[in-house]
């Protein structure tokens, strides 16, 4: 409880406009007989995280690949059904909704794919896509929604007569606004982005974040960006939280994150990008080894296995996360 | 007389018979690979980068899908003379590649102590016994933990970056004098990747060898090469070290590759830059230069002629009308600042 009472603290004046409580997601692993085998275990693939999201703001999500930030977007729009936690939003706990209700709130959480490829119906016109949602919606009648698609076409850069057209007429990057104009076309509150520019190529990729960021003051947007990227995520964010195993290490403001990083993984993460500038080599910390299987998840601190810094309590005792500073926390044994 | 070369490509062409037609998807490419240097390929997807390597290996032999014109020359010898069983011997002993996905380029029914014997067999005149101990001696190079124990397992049970590895060790079994790597770092983690961009210099520096590395991660390219060649729609726009590409870029497509990045160190508040528009494809090619659509800089003069290859100060080469003027602008820029 100590670690949301001290989050409390420093965001009085405002309320969160989505405060994930103690998230967790647990797939059972399954013998090779199916149910009839029992379980062998569970994976443990997002493990009690908590955050928040404030409105207007954009919130950075990293971490390597299997460390469950898609999972934790995901289960906030329950596209898989969390294990545990709450997800509040305008004082109604998401998990709780019935399905007809969730359905509902969809409206105003949106998602984007990393892949605009394989989130596109092939056999749809682009214009026929992106009306779906204000069907399912039932927003207006059929000529509103014309109206609404050319609307919106305009709003991401594209031309009316791309409504026409199949998604194998368009470049990866006209996909990518296409994923994000359908998410934008029911007047979201706060948009969910899985890798949305991890896919698109360097001169593309800047185009779409500095879409991003139009759209969201014009529509007064809050993100959740979910990137490896931290390049990219550090572009785009207000604040950033650092995910390993499961669990979230570290969360803080962007420029206090890259410039005072406090958990060592962070450290190693922030060293390990590789910078566009011939004449720094800078000290790398190089993490040993690979990430251990979060079917056995190590014991106490599950960085402990990789950690420059490990000592005995680490193995043992899981660390909690506690403010360091205003709008700055950490889980490291180190700081205690 | 500077030393030759270990690579040398002359005007290098490929030619691919389409349904839409021939496309030439690298069209006159001329570049150099020394000993001991790791030379970074640059470009965009669909730039020719990696045609160009897998050219070199004549990968497109098979299928007989290519046409090349033009000369690689690996020592003195023209590669695209040889015969399909040189060529062969070629492949692996002096010229070795690594791919991107290693989970697809390793055969999923065999131990990956079996897959690197093999080369070695295949190459060198060894006792099967021989070609075990070699690769266990391989996988240590390539620094796998307990190598005996990991010869015996199959490519599923190891992660992505220690399938990279094994990859690596298949490569460098034959000791190449040459090697070829193609985005191997671009499916890894942050954290792995650095691991293997560390272990490809060190093996660099260790065996002398030269490298090609083919990415589209500027990032990279500054922490690990020498020299940089930066190709658009299958032409080389500029070539130089890696320090000038960085700090005096001429063209502008390179420049504003430069620019489109977000860096770790940069200013947040800015927008980012925009190269507008897209590639154009293959068999739509403009008429002058290949990136007046979509340059900055592009007058009437782009847009009608074909801009050369043309070599400023150290070596130094860009293929833009306006590199000359564009330099000069930046100078007096950065002088009003001062």
């Amino acid at each position: 409880m100590s670690e949301q009472q001290i989050v409390k603290i420093g965001k009085e004046q405002e309320t969160p406009l989505l405060d994930i409580q103690g998230l967790k997601k647990y797939f059972p692993v399954k013998g090779p007989l199916g149910n009839l085998g029992g379980k062998k275990g569970m994976v443990k693939a997002v493990n009690n995280v908590s955050f928040q999201l404030f409105e207007g703001e954009t919130y950075g999500l990293v971490g390597e690949s299997g460390c469950g930030k898609s999972t934790t977007g995901r289960t906030i729009l329950r596209l898989i059904e969390p294990t545990e936690g709450k997800a509040m939003y305008k004082n109604k706990d998401l998990f709780q909704l019935s399905g007809k209700e969730s359905r509902k709130m969809r409206q105003e959480l949106q998602m984007v794919f990393q892949d605009p490829y394989s989130s596109l119906n092939p056999r749809k016109r682009i214009g026929q896509s992106l009306e779906e949602p204000l069907a399912i919606h039932q927003i207006g009648n059929k000529r509103d929604r014309t109206d609404l698609v050319m609307d919106i076409l305009e709003k991401v850069g594209m031309r009316i007569d791309h409504y026409y057209r199949y998604p194998h007429e368009l470049s990866g990057g006209q996909r990518q606004r296409i994923g994000l104009a359908r998410a934008l076309i029911v007047n979201p509150k706060i948009i969910i982005a899985d890798e949305p520019v991890s896919a698109l190529d360097v001169s593309i990729q800047s185009q779409v974040i500095n879409l991003l960021q139009e759209l969201q003051e014009e529509m007064k947007l809050t993100y959740l960006f979910i990137a490896h990227d931290i390049s990219v995520v550090r572009h785009i964010s207000d604040r950033i939280g650092v995910m390993y195993l499961g669990n979230l290490v570290e969360e803080a403001r962007t420029d206090e994150l890259v410039e005072s990083a406090l958990h060592p993984y962070t450290q190693a993460l922030l060293s390990a990008v590789p910078l566009p500038n011939p004449k720094m080599k800078k000290e790398r910390v190089v993490l040993k080894g690979e990430l251990p299987s979060p079917l056995h998840p190590p014991s106490g601190c599950v960085f402990h296995t990789r950690c420059p810094f490990a000592m005995d309590v680490c193995k043992q005792k899981v660390p909690v996360m506690e403010a360091r500073s205003k709008d700055h926390q950490v889980a490291c044994h180190l700081y205690e | 007389m500077p030393k030759q070369p270990l690579l040398e490509i002359n005007e290098l062409k490929t030619h691919f018979h389409t349904e839409r037609g021939r496309v030439t998807a690298v069209d006159g490419v001329t570049f150099h690979v020394n000993e001991g240097e790791i030379l970074g390929v640059v470009g965009e997807s669909g730039c020719g980068k990696s045609v160009t390597s897998q050219s070199i290996l004549r990968l497109f032999d098979e299928k007989r899908l290519a046409q090349y014109d033009g000369e690689i020359k690996l020592k003195g010898t023209n590669l695209l003379e040889l015969s399909d069983e040189k060529m062969q011997s070629i492949r692996g002993n002096d010229i070795a590649m690594i791919f991107q996905d290693p989970l697809s380029s390793l055969n999923p029914v065999f131990t990956i102590g079996h897959q690197i014997a093999e080369s070695i067999l295949l190459h060198q005149n060894v006792s099967k016994k021989e070609a075990y101990e070699k690769a266990v001696e391989m996988l240590r190079l390539t620094g796998i933990p307990a190598p005996e124990k990991r010869v015996k397992e199959y490519p599923h049970e190891l992660s992505g970056g220690m399938r990279q590895r094994v990859m690596i060790a298949i490569a460098l079994s034959c000791e190449p004098q040459l090697l070829i790597a193609d985005e191997p770092t671009t499916a890894l983690d942050v954290t792995i990747q650095a691991q293997i961009l560390d272990l490809i210099v060190e093996i660099n520096k260790k065996l002398n060898m030269g490298v090609i590395f083919i990415t589209h991660d500027l990032g990279v390219v500054a922490e690990i090469c020498t020299r940089v060649v930066v190709m658009y729609l299958g032409q080389i726009v500029e070539e130089a070290n890696v320090v000038d590409v960085f700090e005096n870029p001429l063209h502008p497509y390179t420049r504003g590759l430069m620019k489109s990045v977000p860096q770790i160190d940069g200013d947040r508040s800015e927008k980012l830059h925009v190269i507008e528009g897209t590639v154009p494809a293959l068999d739509n090619i403009p008429k002058g230069c290949r990136f007046a659509t979509r340059c900055p800089f592009a007058d009437e003069l782009c847009v009608e002629k074909v801009p050369e290859l043309r070599e400023f100060k150290n070596g130094q080469k860009a293929r833009c009308w306006h590199a000359e003027k564009i330099a000069e602008e930046d100078q007096e820029r950065e002088d009003q600042y001062v």
